[in-house]
Protein backbone atom coordinates (compact mmCIF):
# COMPACT_ATOMS: atom_id res chain seq x y z
CA UNK A 1 0.00 0.00 0.00
CA UNK A 2 2.42 2.84 0.89
CA UNK A 3 4.65 1.47 -2.63
CA UNK A 4 1.47 2.96 -3.83
CA UNK A 5 0.90 5.67 -2.72
CA UNK A 6 4.37 6.75 -3.05
CA UNK A 7 4.59 5.47 -6.82
CA UNK A 8 1.47 8.05 -7.38
CA UNK A 9 3.21 10.36 -5.68
CA UNK A 10 6.24 10.44 -7.41
CA UNK A 11 4.40 10.33 -10.83
CA UNK A 12 2.66 13.16 -10.13
CA UNK A 13 5.21 15.37 -8.09
CA UNK A 14 8.52 14.15 -10.41
CA UNK A 15 7.42 15.67 -13.70
CA UNK A 16 6.14 19.41 -11.72
CA UNK A 17 9.64 18.72 -10.25
CA UNK A 18 11.31 18.87 -13.90
CA UNK A 19 9.25 21.39 -15.33
CA UNK A 20 10.58 23.85 -12.59
CA UNK A 21 13.73 22.22 -12.75
CA UNK A 22 13.86 23.20 -16.58
CA UNK A 23 12.70 26.51 -15.82
CA UNK A 24 15.90 27.23 -13.82
CA UNK A 25 18.09 26.94 -16.66
CA UNK A 26 16.39 30.26 -18.63
CA UNK A 27 16.94 34.09 -18.39
CA UNK A 28 13.06 35.55 -18.48
CA UNK A 29 15.28 38.41 -20.19
CA UNK A 30 17.28 35.86 -22.50
CA UNK A 31 14.13 35.31 -24.74
CA UNK A 32 14.55 34.69 -28.53
CA UNK A 33 13.20 37.53 -29.93
CA UNK A 34 10.61 36.58 -32.60
CA UNK A 35 11.57 39.72 -34.38
CA UNK A 36 15.10 38.86 -35.32
CA UNK A 37 14.88 37.64 -39.04
CA UNK A 38 11.80 39.75 -39.34
CA UNK A 39 11.39 43.50 -40.95
CA UNK A 40 12.25 45.73 -37.80
CA UNK A 41 8.75 47.79 -36.73
CA UNK A 42 8.31 51.00 -38.95
CA UNK A 43 8.48 54.06 -37.08
CA UNK A 44 9.00 57.87 -36.43
CA UNK A 45 10.13 59.48 -33.67
CA UNK A 46 10.97 62.79 -32.98
CA UNK A 47 14.88 63.94 -32.02
CA UNK A 48 15.75 64.77 -28.88
CA UNK A 49 15.25 68.97 -28.50
CA UNK A 50 12.71 69.00 -31.43
CA UNK A 51 13.05 68.67 -35.14
CA UNK A 52 11.74 66.67 -38.19
CA UNK A 53 11.21 63.34 -36.79
CA UNK A 54 13.56 60.65 -37.69
CA UNK A 55 11.63 57.64 -39.64
CA UNK A 56 13.61 53.67 -39.66
CA UNK A 57 12.22 53.82 -43.36
CA UNK A 58 14.06 56.65 -44.44
CA UNK A 59 17.33 54.82 -43.26
CA UNK A 60 16.87 52.08 -46.02
CA UNK A 61 19.96 51.16 -47.89
CA UNK A 62 22.45 50.51 -44.78
CA UNK A 63 22.03 48.62 -41.86
CA UNK A 64 21.05 50.62 -38.45
CA UNK A 65 21.89 49.76 -35.05
CA UNK A 66 18.95 50.88 -32.83
CA UNK A 67 19.97 51.40 -29.56
CA UNK A 68 16.86 51.48 -26.81
CA UNK A 69 18.44 53.25 -23.03
CA UNK A 70 17.92 55.32 -20.49
CA UNK A 71 19.34 57.79 -17.61
CA UNK A 72 18.52 55.87 -15.10
CA UNK A 73 20.53 52.45 -16.30
CA UNK A 74 23.79 51.31 -14.93
CA UNK A 75 24.46 49.37 -18.32
CA UNK A 76 23.32 52.09 -20.54
CA UNK A 77 26.70 54.34 -18.71
CA UNK A 78 29.12 51.48 -19.46
CA UNK A 79 28.02 50.53 -23.31
CA UNK A 80 27.61 54.56 -23.62
CA UNK A 81 31.41 54.86 -24.94
CA UNK A 82 31.25 51.72 -26.98
CA UNK A 83 28.25 52.72 -29.11
CA UNK A 84 30.18 56.22 -29.60
CA UNK A 85 33.17 54.59 -30.71
CA UNK A 86 31.24 51.99 -33.13
CA UNK A 87 29.41 54.79 -34.52
CA UNK A 88 32.52 57.14 -35.43
CA UNK A 89 33.62 53.83 -36.86
CA UNK A 90 31.39 53.47 -39.31
CA UNK A 91 30.39 56.50 -39.51
CA UNK A 92 28.49 56.83 -43.57
CA UNK A 93 28.47 53.11 -43.35
CA UNK A 94 25.71 52.76 -41.34
CA UNK A 95 23.15 54.97 -38.82
CA UNK A 96 22.99 55.04 -35.09
CA UNK A 97 19.96 55.88 -33.49
CA UNK A 98 19.78 55.98 -29.60
CA UNK A 99 15.80 55.56 -28.64
CA UNK A 100 15.24 56.72 -25.02
CA UNK A 101 13.47 55.15 -22.89
CA UNK A 102 11.20 56.06 -19.67
CA UNK A 103 12.80 58.67 -19.29
CA UNK A 104 12.59 62.87 -19.05
CA UNK A 105 14.20 64.96 -21.90
CA UNK A 106 16.30 67.30 -18.91
CA UNK A 107 17.70 63.99 -17.74
CA UNK A 108 18.55 63.04 -20.91
CA UNK A 109 20.43 66.33 -22.35
CA UNK A 110 22.00 66.44 -19.16
CA UNK A 111 23.54 62.82 -18.90
CA UNK A 112 24.53 63.06 -23.13
CA UNK A 113 26.53 66.42 -22.04
CA UNK A 114 28.49 64.32 -19.41
CA UNK A 115 28.52 61.15 -21.58
CA UNK A 116 28.84 62.85 -25.07
CA UNK A 117 27.26 62.46 -27.98
CA UNK A 118 27.26 61.61 -31.37
CA UNK A 119 24.30 60.01 -32.91
CA UNK A 120 20.02 61.03 -33.10
CA UNK A 121 18.50 60.81 -29.74
CA UNK A 122 14.97 60.08 -29.93
CA UNK A 123 12.42 60.10 -27.00
CA UNK A 124 10.10 57.05 -27.35
CA UNK A 125 7.21 58.65 -25.16
CA UNK A 126 4.86 56.24 -23.90
CA UNK A 127 7.11 53.45 -24.81
CA UNK A 128 5.10 52.75 -28.34
CA UNK A 129 8.43 51.93 -30.30
CA UNK A 130 10.26 49.93 -27.65
CA UNK A 131 7.16 47.92 -27.28
CA UNK A 132 6.95 47.20 -31.02
CA UNK A 133 10.54 45.91 -31.04
CA UNK A 134 10.05 43.51 -27.69
CA UNK A 135 12.26 45.89 -25.73
CA UNK A 136 11.63 44.09 -22.26
CA UNK A 137 14.23 46.29 -20.42
CA UNK A 138 17.58 48.62 -20.95
CA UNK A 139 19.98 48.35 -22.65
CA UNK A 140 19.40 46.48 -25.40
CA UNK A 141 20.80 47.21 -29.29
CA UNK A 142 18.95 46.17 -32.21
CA UNK A 143 21.19 45.73 -35.89
CA UNK A 144 18.79 46.03 -38.96
CA UNK A 145 20.24 45.18 -42.33
CA UNK A 146 20.03 47.44 -45.26
CA UNK A 147 17.02 45.90 -46.05
CA UNK A 148 15.13 47.00 -42.93
CA UNK A 149 15.47 42.91 -41.47
CA UNK A 150 16.42 42.51 -38.05
CA UNK A 151 19.61 40.60 -37.89
CA UNK A 152 20.42 40.75 -34.63
CA UNK A 153 19.44 41.44 -30.87
CA UNK A 154 21.32 42.08 -27.65
CA UNK A 155 20.23 41.87 -23.86
CA UNK A 156 22.36 44.03 -21.68
CA UNK A 157 25.32 46.28 -23.02
CA UNK A 158 27.20 46.14 -26.26
CA UNK A 159 31.07 46.11 -26.78
CA UNK A 160 32.23 48.11 -30.00
CA UNK A 161 34.06 45.11 -30.84
CA UNK A 162 30.80 42.83 -30.93
CA UNK A 163 29.28 46.01 -32.80
CA UNK A 164 32.03 45.72 -35.50
CA UNK A 165 32.02 42.43 -35.89
CA UNK A 166 28.21 41.57 -36.43
CA UNK A 167 27.83 45.22 -38.94
CA UNK A 168 30.67 43.46 -40.89
CA UNK A 169 29.13 40.13 -41.23
CA UNK A 170 26.00 42.39 -42.01
CA UNK A 171 27.35 44.48 -44.67
CA UNK A 172 28.93 41.60 -46.29
CA UNK A 173 25.76 39.84 -46.69
CA UNK A 174 27.16 36.44 -44.63
CA UNK A 175 24.44 34.02 -44.23
CA UNK A 176 22.15 33.80 -41.00
CA UNK A 177 24.37 31.52 -39.17
CA UNK A 178 27.38 33.16 -39.67
CA UNK A 179 26.06 36.29 -39.51
CA UNK A 180 24.71 35.23 -35.48
CA UNK A 181 28.11 33.98 -34.60
CA UNK A 182 29.81 37.48 -35.60
CA UNK A 183 27.27 39.27 -33.78
CA UNK A 184 28.29 36.57 -30.77
CA UNK A 185 31.48 37.14 -30.76
CA UNK A 186 32.48 33.75 -31.88
CA UNK A 187 34.86 33.41 -34.16
CA UNK A 188 33.65 31.99 -37.71
CA UNK B 1 6.63 69.12 -14.24
CA UNK B 2 8.92 67.83 -16.60
CA UNK B 3 8.60 68.06 -20.91
CA UNK B 4 7.93 64.35 -20.89
CA UNK B 5 5.05 64.52 -18.84
CA UNK B 6 3.66 67.18 -20.49
CA UNK B 7 4.03 65.23 -23.86
CA UNK B 8 2.03 62.57 -22.30
CA UNK B 9 -0.55 64.39 -20.39
CA UNK B 10 -1.14 66.82 -24.20
CA UNK B 11 -2.38 62.86 -25.62
CA UNK B 12 -3.86 62.25 -22.31
CA UNK B 13 -6.11 65.60 -23.16
CA UNK B 14 -6.41 64.89 -27.16
CA UNK B 15 -7.68 61.85 -25.95
CA UNK B 16 -10.08 62.96 -23.26
CA UNK B 17 -11.20 65.16 -25.71
CA UNK B 18 -12.11 63.11 -28.10
CA UNK B 19 -14.01 61.13 -25.80
CA UNK B 20 -15.70 63.99 -24.12
CA UNK B 21 -16.92 65.86 -27.60
CA UNK B 22 -17.11 63.04 -29.87
CA UNK B 23 -20.31 63.98 -31.86
CA UNK B 24 -20.70 67.29 -33.19
CA UNK B 25 -18.22 68.74 -35.81
CA UNK B 26 -17.15 71.50 -33.29
CA UNK B 27 -16.74 70.74 -29.62
CA UNK B 28 -19.93 72.57 -27.39
CA UNK B 29 -17.09 74.35 -25.31
CA UNK B 30 -18.54 77.31 -23.76
CA UNK B 31 -17.67 80.68 -25.83
CA UNK B 32 -15.45 82.85 -24.94
CA UNK B 33 -14.40 86.42 -26.56
CA UNK B 34 -10.99 85.31 -26.65
CA UNK B 35 -12.04 82.39 -29.12
CA UNK B 36 -10.11 81.89 -32.11
CA UNK B 37 -12.89 80.77 -35.18
CA UNK B 38 -12.54 79.89 -38.92
CA UNK B 39 -12.91 77.42 -40.95
CA UNK B 40 -10.93 73.83 -42.06
CA UNK B 41 -11.07 72.53 -45.77
CA UNK B 42 -8.37 70.99 -48.03
CA UNK B 43 -6.55 72.48 -50.29
CA UNK B 44 -7.06 69.80 -52.66
CA UNK B 45 -10.78 68.39 -51.80
CA UNK B 46 -11.05 66.71 -55.41
CA UNK B 47 -8.08 64.93 -54.95
CA UNK B 48 -7.84 63.84 -51.34
CA UNK B 49 -10.32 61.61 -49.41
CA UNK B 50 -10.61 61.87 -45.78
CA UNK B 51 -10.05 58.49 -44.37
CA UNK B 52 -12.72 56.71 -42.38
CA UNK B 53 -12.03 57.22 -38.47
CA UNK B 54 -9.88 60.48 -39.36
CA UNK B 55 -9.99 63.36 -36.73
CA UNK B 56 -8.09 66.27 -36.62
CA UNK B 57 -6.24 67.57 -33.69
CA UNK B 58 -6.38 71.49 -33.51
CA UNK B 59 -3.94 73.33 -31.08
CA UNK B 60 -2.53 76.56 -30.59
CA UNK B 61 0.71 78.12 -29.66
CA UNK B 62 1.36 81.05 -27.90
CA UNK B 63 3.77 83.20 -29.94
CA UNK B 64 7.07 82.18 -30.63
CA UNK B 65 6.94 78.90 -28.64
CA UNK B 66 7.44 76.06 -31.08
CA UNK B 67 7.83 73.51 -28.67
CA UNK B 68 6.68 72.15 -25.55
CA UNK B 69 2.82 71.41 -25.49
CA UNK B 70 0.28 73.79 -27.15
CA UNK B 71 -1.62 76.69 -25.37
CA UNK B 72 -5.55 74.81 -26.22
CA UNK B 73 -5.75 71.71 -28.14
CA UNK B 74 -8.97 70.17 -29.29
CA UNK B 75 -10.23 66.73 -31.22
CA UNK B 76 -12.66 67.40 -33.59
CA UNK B 77 -14.43 65.27 -36.31
CA UNK B 78 -13.48 64.89 -39.29
CA UNK B 79 -16.18 64.73 -41.74
CA UNK B 80 -17.49 66.39 -43.04
CA UNK B 81 -15.21 68.64 -44.74
CA UNK B 82 -14.92 71.56 -44.95
CA UNK B 83 -15.60 72.49 -40.97
CA UNK B 84 -15.94 75.25 -38.91
CA UNK B 85 -13.61 75.35 -35.62
CA UNK B 86 -13.76 77.50 -32.44
CA UNK B 87 -11.00 76.90 -29.84
CA UNK B 88 -10.06 79.18 -26.87
CA UNK B 89 -9.38 79.19 -23.32
CA UNK B 90 -11.97 76.27 -22.86
CA UNK B 91 -9.69 74.24 -24.36
CA UNK B 92 -6.67 74.85 -22.32
CA UNK B 93 -4.18 72.66 -21.96
CA UNK B 94 -2.34 73.65 -18.33
CA UNK B 95 -4.37 76.82 -17.48
CA UNK B 96 -2.36 80.03 -17.26
CA UNK B 97 -2.99 83.25 -18.73
CA UNK B 98 -4.27 83.91 -22.68
CA UNK B 99 -0.82 83.91 -24.89
CA UNK B 100 -0.92 87.77 -26.56
CA UNK B 101 -0.70 86.23 -30.08
CA UNK B 102 -1.38 82.09 -30.84
CA UNK B 103 -1.05 79.96 -34.04
CA UNK B 104 -3.68 77.63 -34.83
CA UNK B 105 -2.56 74.02 -36.32
CA UNK B 106 -5.29 71.77 -37.49
CA UNK B 107 -3.81 68.20 -38.60
CA UNK B 108 -5.96 65.79 -40.11
CA UNK B 109 -4.58 62.99 -38.54
CA UNK B 110 -5.57 59.68 -40.19
CA UNK B 111 -5.75 57.29 -37.42
CA UNK B 112 -7.03 59.42 -35.30
CA UNK B 113 -4.08 59.02 -32.40
CA UNK B 114 -2.71 62.03 -31.46
CA UNK B 115 0.85 60.37 -30.96
CA UNK B 116 1.62 59.05 -33.77
CA UNK B 117 1.85 60.84 -37.26
CA UNK B 118 0.75 59.49 -40.52
CA UNK B 119 3.15 60.31 -43.77
CA UNK B 120 -0.37 60.90 -45.32
CA UNK B 121 -1.74 63.76 -42.21
CA UNK B 122 -2.60 66.61 -43.88
CA UNK B 123 -1.76 69.86 -41.76
CA UNK B 124 -2.52 73.82 -41.68
CA UNK B 125 -1.04 75.95 -39.93
CA UNK B 126 -2.13 79.92 -39.66
CA UNK B 127 -0.18 83.10 -39.02
CA UNK B 128 -0.22 84.55 -35.38
CA UNK B 129 -3.16 85.91 -34.62
CA UNK B 130 -4.40 87.42 -31.30
CA UNK B 131 -7.13 85.54 -29.62
CA UNK B 132 -10.38 86.30 -30.60
CA UNK B 133 -9.96 87.04 -34.12
CA UNK B 134 -12.58 84.88 -36.51
CA UNK B 135 -12.71 84.21 -39.95
CA UNK B 136 -9.22 81.97 -40.13
CA UNK B 137 -9.41 79.98 -42.81
CA UNK B 138 -7.01 76.92 -42.26
CA UNK B 139 -6.14 74.62 -46.02
CA UNK B 140 -5.62 71.20 -45.17
CA UNK B 141 -2.58 69.96 -47.28
CA UNK B 142 0.60 67.83 -47.36
CA UNK B 143 3.44 68.98 -44.73
CA UNK B 144 5.97 68.48 -46.67
CA UNK B 145 3.93 70.73 -49.18
CA UNK B 146 3.45 74.44 -48.61
CA UNK B 147 1.07 74.33 -45.50
CA UNK B 148 -0.84 77.64 -46.73
CA UNK B 149 -2.81 79.40 -44.78
CA UNK B 150 -5.65 81.09 -46.73
CA UNK B 151 -5.98 85.17 -46.44
CA UNK B 152 -8.71 85.63 -43.24
CA UNK B 153 -11.91 86.39 -44.83
CA UNK B 154 -13.62 88.25 -42.12
CA UNK B 155 -10.91 89.83 -39.20
CA UNK B 156 -13.65 90.75 -36.80
CA UNK B 157 -12.99 90.36 -32.91
CA UNK B 158 -11.63 91.90 -29.87
CA UNK B 159 -8.32 92.46 -31.62
CA UNK B 160 -8.87 89.61 -33.74
CA UNK B 161 -7.87 89.23 -37.77
CA UNK B 162 -4.60 87.51 -39.29
CA UNK B 163 -1.34 89.79 -38.94
CA UNK B 164 1.54 89.20 -40.78
CA UNK B 165 2.00 87.29 -44.57
CA UNK B 166 4.90 85.01 -43.69
CA UNK B 167 4.25 81.60 -43.98
CA UNK B 168 5.65 79.15 -41.51
CA UNK B 169 8.58 77.27 -42.93
CA UNK B 170 7.90 73.52 -43.53
CA UNK B 171 10.10 72.63 -40.08
CA UNK B 172 7.66 74.24 -38.20
CA UNK B 173 4.83 73.49 -40.05
CA UNK B 174 5.33 70.32 -38.91
CA UNK B 175 6.81 70.91 -35.54
CA UNK B 176 5.47 68.97 -32.71
CA UNK B 177 5.68 68.82 -28.98
CA UNK B 178 9.04 66.83 -27.81
CA UNK B 179 8.48 63.14 -27.83
CA UNK B 180 4.95 63.41 -29.22
CA UNK B 181 5.54 61.86 -32.07
CA UNK B 182 5.76 57.98 -31.26
CA UNK B 183 5.11 56.55 -34.49
CA UNK B 184 4.66 52.89 -34.53
CA UNK B 185 2.24 51.41 -37.65
CA UNK B 186 0.54 48.67 -36.30
CA UNK B 187 -1.16 48.49 -39.51
CA UNK B 188 2.29 46.63 -40.72
CA UNK B 189 2.27 44.04 -38.15
CA UNK B 190 -2.11 43.23 -37.58
CA UNK B 191 -3.37 45.27 -40.52
CA UNK B 192 -6.29 47.42 -40.46
CA UNK B 193 -8.51 47.63 -37.67
CA UNK B 194 -11.50 44.89 -37.64
CA UNK B 195 -13.66 46.84 -35.84
CA UNK B 196 -14.72 50.70 -35.56
CA UNK B 197 -12.93 52.89 -33.21
CA UNK B 198 -14.36 52.87 -29.69
CA UNK B 199 -14.46 55.48 -26.99
CA UNK B 200 -15.55 56.19 -23.17
CA UNK B 201 -17.05 52.84 -21.59
CA UNK B 202 -16.52 50.49 -24.38
CA UNK B 203 -13.10 51.97 -25.20
CA UNK B 204 -12.32 50.75 -20.97
CA UNK B 205 -14.36 47.83 -21.42
CA UNK B 206 -11.89 46.62 -24.37
CA UNK B 207 -8.95 48.09 -23.13
CA UNK B 208 -9.11 45.91 -19.95
CA UNK B 209 -10.36 42.65 -21.43
CA UNK B 210 -6.81 42.33 -23.85
CA UNK B 211 -5.12 43.95 -20.29
CA UNK B 212 -6.22 41.03 -18.08
CA UNK B 213 -4.84 38.69 -21.16
CA UNK B 214 -1.34 40.14 -21.66
CA UNK B 215 1.65 39.21 -19.26
CA UNK B 216 3.45 42.62 -17.71
CA UNK B 217 6.62 41.79 -19.42
CA UNK B 218 8.93 42.77 -16.57
CA UNK B 219 6.52 41.68 -13.72
CA UNK B 220 6.43 37.87 -12.12
CA UNK B 221 3.44 36.45 -13.21
CA UNK B 222 1.06 39.41 -13.19
CA UNK B 223 -1.02 40.94 -16.03
CA UNK B 224 -0.60 44.13 -17.41
CA UNK B 225 -4.35 45.10 -15.93
CA UNK B 226 -2.94 44.04 -12.72
CA UNK B 227 0.62 45.15 -12.29
CA UNK B 228 1.32 49.49 -10.81
CA UNK B 229 4.38 49.30 -12.43
CA UNK B 230 5.48 51.92 -15.19
CA UNK B 231 6.14 49.14 -18.09
CA UNK B 232 2.61 48.31 -17.28
CA UNK B 233 0.95 51.18 -17.35
CA UNK B 234 3.05 51.87 -20.80
CA UNK B 235 1.58 48.87 -21.94
CA UNK B 236 -1.89 49.56 -20.73
CA UNK B 237 -1.79 52.95 -22.89
CA UNK B 238 -0.94 51.17 -26.32
CA UNK B 239 -3.86 48.48 -25.68
CA UNK B 240 -5.99 51.57 -25.14
CA UNK B 241 -4.25 53.65 -28.17
CA UNK B 242 -4.76 50.15 -30.50
CA UNK B 243 -8.81 49.79 -29.17
CA UNK B 244 -9.79 53.10 -29.87
CA UNK B 245 -8.50 53.08 -33.47
CA UNK B 246 -10.63 50.15 -33.20
CA UNK B 247 -8.37 47.14 -32.99
CA UNK B 248 -10.37 44.01 -31.94
CA UNK B 249 -8.85 42.39 -28.62
CA UNK B 250 -7.11 39.70 -30.86
CA UNK B 251 -5.46 41.86 -33.00
CA UNK B 252 -4.42 43.62 -29.67
CA UNK B 253 -3.15 40.52 -28.52
CA UNK B 254 -1.51 39.34 -32.00
CA UNK B 255 0.39 42.56 -31.96
CA UNK B 256 2.13 41.92 -28.60
CA UNK B 257 3.18 39.06 -29.28
CA UNK B 258 4.50 39.92 -32.97
CA UNK B 259 7.12 41.53 -30.80
CA UNK B 260 7.34 39.88 -27.25
CA UNK B 261 5.80 36.13 -28.65
CA UNK B 262 3.22 34.20 -27.09
CA UNK B 263 5.57 34.88 -23.76
CA UNK B 264 3.60 38.14 -23.41
CA UNK B 265 0.33 35.63 -23.43
CA UNK B 266 -1.13 35.09 -20.44
CA UNK B 267 -3.49 32.71 -21.82
CA UNK B 268 -1.80 30.08 -24.31
CA UNK B 269 -3.14 29.65 -27.78
CA UNK B 270 -5.36 26.40 -27.62
CA UNK B 271 -2.23 24.85 -30.41
CA UNK B 272 -0.18 21.86 -30.16
CA UNK B 273 1.86 21.16 -27.20
CA UNK B 274 -0.56 23.87 -25.51
CA UNK B 275 -3.19 21.44 -25.15
CA UNK B 276 -1.73 19.89 -22.24
CA UNK B 277 -1.52 23.02 -20.26
CA UNK B 278 -5.48 23.23 -21.31
CA UNK B 279 -6.58 19.44 -21.18
CA UNK B 280 -4.82 19.18 -18.04
CA UNK B 281 -6.73 20.10 -15.20
CA UNK B 282 -9.40 18.76 -16.65
CA UNK B 283 -8.25 15.46 -17.09
CA UNK B 284 -6.35 15.25 -14.16
CA UNK B 285 -9.79 15.78 -12.18
CA UNK B 286 -11.32 13.31 -13.94
CA UNK B 287 -8.59 11.14 -13.03
CA UNK B 288 -8.93 12.04 -9.76
CA UNK B 289 -12.81 11.72 -9.57
CA UNK B 290 -12.42 7.94 -10.61
CA UNK B 291 -10.15 6.89 -8.81
CA UNK B 292 -12.12 8.18 -5.80
CA UNK B 293 -15.27 6.64 -6.75
CA UNK B 294 -13.13 2.96 -7.53
CA UNK B 295 -11.78 3.11 -3.84
CA UNK B 296 -15.08 4.15 -1.97
CA UNK B 297 -16.95 1.35 -4.23
CA UNK B 298 -14.24 -0.92 -3.37
CA UNK B 299 -14.62 0.20 0.88
CA UNK B 300 -18.61 -0.36 0.50
CA UNK B 301 -17.81 -3.47 -0.28
CA UNK B 302 -15.16 -4.11 2.53
CA UNK B 303 -17.52 -3.11 5.67
CA UNK B 304 -19.11 -6.37 5.47
CA UNK B 305 -17.61 -8.76 8.20
CA UNK B 306 -14.30 -10.79 6.93
CA UNK B 307 -14.45 -13.83 5.64
CA UNK B 308 -12.50 -16.83 6.59
CA UNK B 309 -9.90 -16.12 3.72
CA UNK B 310 -9.39 -12.73 5.21
CA UNK B 311 -5.56 -12.95 6.53
CA UNK B 312 -6.13 -10.42 9.36
CA UNK B 313 -9.51 -12.64 10.47
CA UNK B 314 -7.19 -14.55 13.32
CA UNK B 315 -5.99 -11.79 14.87
CA UNK B 316 -9.05 -9.73 14.92
CA UNK B 317 -10.58 -13.28 16.63
CA UNK B 318 -7.59 -13.02 19.02
CA UNK B 319 -7.87 -9.04 20.12
CA UNK B 320 -12.12 -9.93 20.31
CA UNK B 321 -11.67 -12.34 22.56
CA UNK B 322 -8.95 -10.35 24.71
CA UNK B 323 -11.02 -7.33 25.20
CA UNK B 324 -13.66 -8.77 25.98
CA UNK B 325 -14.82 -8.71 29.74
CA UNK B 326 -15.02 -12.67 30.97
CA UNK B 327 -16.69 -13.99 33.25
CA UNK B 328 -14.02 -14.14 36.49
CA UNK B 329 -12.62 -10.82 35.75
CA UNK B 330 -16.20 -9.66 35.92
CA UNK B 331 -16.09 -11.32 39.60
CA UNK B 332 -13.10 -10.28 41.04
CA UNK B 333 -14.20 -6.91 40.23
CA UNK B 334 -17.26 -7.16 42.35
CA UNK B 335 -15.36 -8.11 45.26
Amino acid sequence: MNKKVLAAGLVIVAPLILVLANGFRFDPRAIDSPLVRKPAPAFALAPLGGGAPVALAGLRGKPVVINFWATWCVPCQQEHGELLRASQTWEGRAAFLGVVYQDEPAKIDAWLDRMGRSYPQLVDTGSSVAMAFGVYGVPETYVIDGAGTIAHKYTGPVTAGLLDACLGAVTSGKDAATTLAACNGEAS
Amino acid sequence: MTTHLRASAFVALLATAGTAHAEPDVAPTAASPQDVSGRIELADAAGTPTPAGAVIFLSARADGAAKGPPTWVLRMAASPLPTDFRIGPANAMMGGPTPDKVRVTARLDADGNASTRGPDDLEATSDLVAPGASGIVLRLAAPTATAETAPATGSEGAGGGVTGGAQPPPSQASEVPEGVVTGVDPTSVVGPPLGAPVEGEALRARTMEAARLLRCVVCQGMSVADSPSETARAMRDQVEGLAAKGYETQQILDWFEASYGAFVLLEPKQEGLNWLVWAAPGGLLALGAAWIVSRTRGAGAGVQPSGDDDPLAPWLARVRAETRPSATESKESES
